[in-house]
């Protein structure tokens, strides 16, 4: 499986930490937080544009000390693009879906965890305190957008 | 919409929490004593500008008085009722307290200390958090807060006194109880976090708690987070400390008295 795609990892508008198994991102556009598992950290990471998924993978499998499919890479890069942390979505020239190369990746990968992105809608100040529900104003912290109908009558 | 720059007020005064100035001015001093027991967290006097500011005015004979409120000299509220308007100016003040700090992270939560860990539990409005947070004190922990986590640099969570606030989405007024009539007591220190617990109400279910990793910790955290779209680089770094350095636990809970036990447990 080869591509001559040359994936590049946004830089730009983004607030990044890490955590010892996980990565942190912080997407100051779109307020939007994603917390990316070892796997597709790895991935991003190496994301320098100039180096191909076929190298990554290589990559990994120094890091890891495991054998890692191409893949692996592959489904990684699907999210990372889906989250907007790629600079150029990559498309793969020909290759399995990604329904295929779920099931073909977790058929030969045992010792790396599948790729994995968990996102967050950041909510407002007042979304992160009000659920909407405010019976009074004396509920609500504030004259928050969420429930000023209801809270400010 | 009524302006008030709040110029001809006789009692004014200036207080800071957690790093944020307030200035409150009231037609007299007794008005202005009656807003500052309410304001609710740790605070002091200072002096010098205020970037936020509250004016009360009160009109009307003494027997049939109509309170307004100001807030940065908008009409904010108006009422008869001044228990209302207390309330409603001792919420506005956390708030803003907890949007704009730069000293601290606040998180939407309940907090009690036990055996010197402060056990944090996140949530939105009418999950049940304050429900919990009276369960575990009841159970003997010491009460922090039932509203925000203040959390410092070095992932402990300061008191934000108050009383606790319990409400009911189809009720109006929600109801005060000091948390020394739980038999419980205040916490004045900061505490290390020891727990983090993700226990929202839901009708006959158990708590059996899973952990979840740091990192989802963190988005949980920052999902209740008051100031995460405008200082998530602080609020990263901040919660990023609280969830490596305790265990993050999720589940569903039914009857608060029982989970509290069982969190406790978790907690020797």
């Amino acid at each position: 499986m080869s591509s001559k795609a040359l994936p590049k990892a946004r830089k730009d508008g983004l607030v990044v930490r890490e955590l010892p198994d996980e990565v942190l991102v912080y997407d100051l556009e779109r307020h939007k937080a994603h917390c990316l598992n070892a796997t597709a950290a790895a991935v991003w990471q190496h994301c320098d544009g100039e180096t191909t998924p076929s190298e990554i993978a290589f990559r990994l499998a120094r890091e890891f000390s495991t054998p890692v499919d191409e893949d692996v890479v592959w489904l990684a890069l699907d999210d990372l693009g889906g989250l907007n942390l790629i600079e150029s979505p990559v498309v793969r020239e020909a290759g399995l879906s990604r329904a295929q190369a779920l099931r073909r990746v977790g058929v030969v990968t045992a010792a790396i965890a599948l790729p994995a992105a968990f996102s967050l809608n950041v909510p407002s100040a007042s979304a992160a305190v009000c659920s909407g529900q405010c019976a009074s104003a004396v509920d609500c912290p504030s004259s928050c957008p969420v429930c000023a109908g209801v809270c400010t009558t | 919409m009524d302006v008030r720059l709040g110029a001809s007020s006789q009692a004014k005064s200036v207080v800071r929490l957690y790093g944020r100035s307030v200035g409150i001015s009231a037609d007299t001093a007794d008005l202005l004593d009656e807003l500052l027991r309410v304001i609710p967290g740790i605070w002091a006097p200072a002096a010098g500008r205020a970037p936020r500011t509250y004016s009360l005015v009160a009109n009307g004979s003494p027997r049939g008085r109509r309170y307004v409120l100001y807030k940065d000299g908008v009409e904010f509220v108006r009422s008869r009722d001044f228990a209302w308007i207390r309330a409603v100016f001792a919420g506005s003040v956390g708030f803003y307290a907890a949007e704009t700090s730069r000293i601290r992270t606040f998180v939407h939560a309940g907090v009690v200390g036990w055996r010197g860990r402060a056990i944090v539990v996140p949530g939105r409005e009418f999950t049940g958090k304050t429900t919990l947070t009276a369960a575990l004190v009841k159970a003997g922990a010491t009460y922090l807060s039932d509203e925000f986590a203040p959390i410092d640099d070095r992932g402990r969570v300061h008191p934000f006194p108050r009383p606790l606030t319990f409400k009911r989405a189809d009720v109006q007024r929600p109801k005060l109880v000091p948390v020394e009539s739980l038999g419980g007591v205040q916490e004045g220190r900061a505490l290390p976090v020891g727990l983090v617990v993700i226990a929202p109400f839901a009708e006959g279910k158990t708590w059996r708690p899973r952990r979840v990793s740091p990192g989802r910790g963190v988005m949980h955290l920052m999902s209740n987070c008051a100031s995460a779209q405008t200082r998530p680089d602080k609020a990263f770094e901040r919660l990023g400390r609280v969830a490596t350095m305790a265990p993050v636990l999720q589940s569903a809970r039914g009857e608060a008295d029982e989970t509290a036990r069982k969190i406790l447990t978790k907690c020797e």
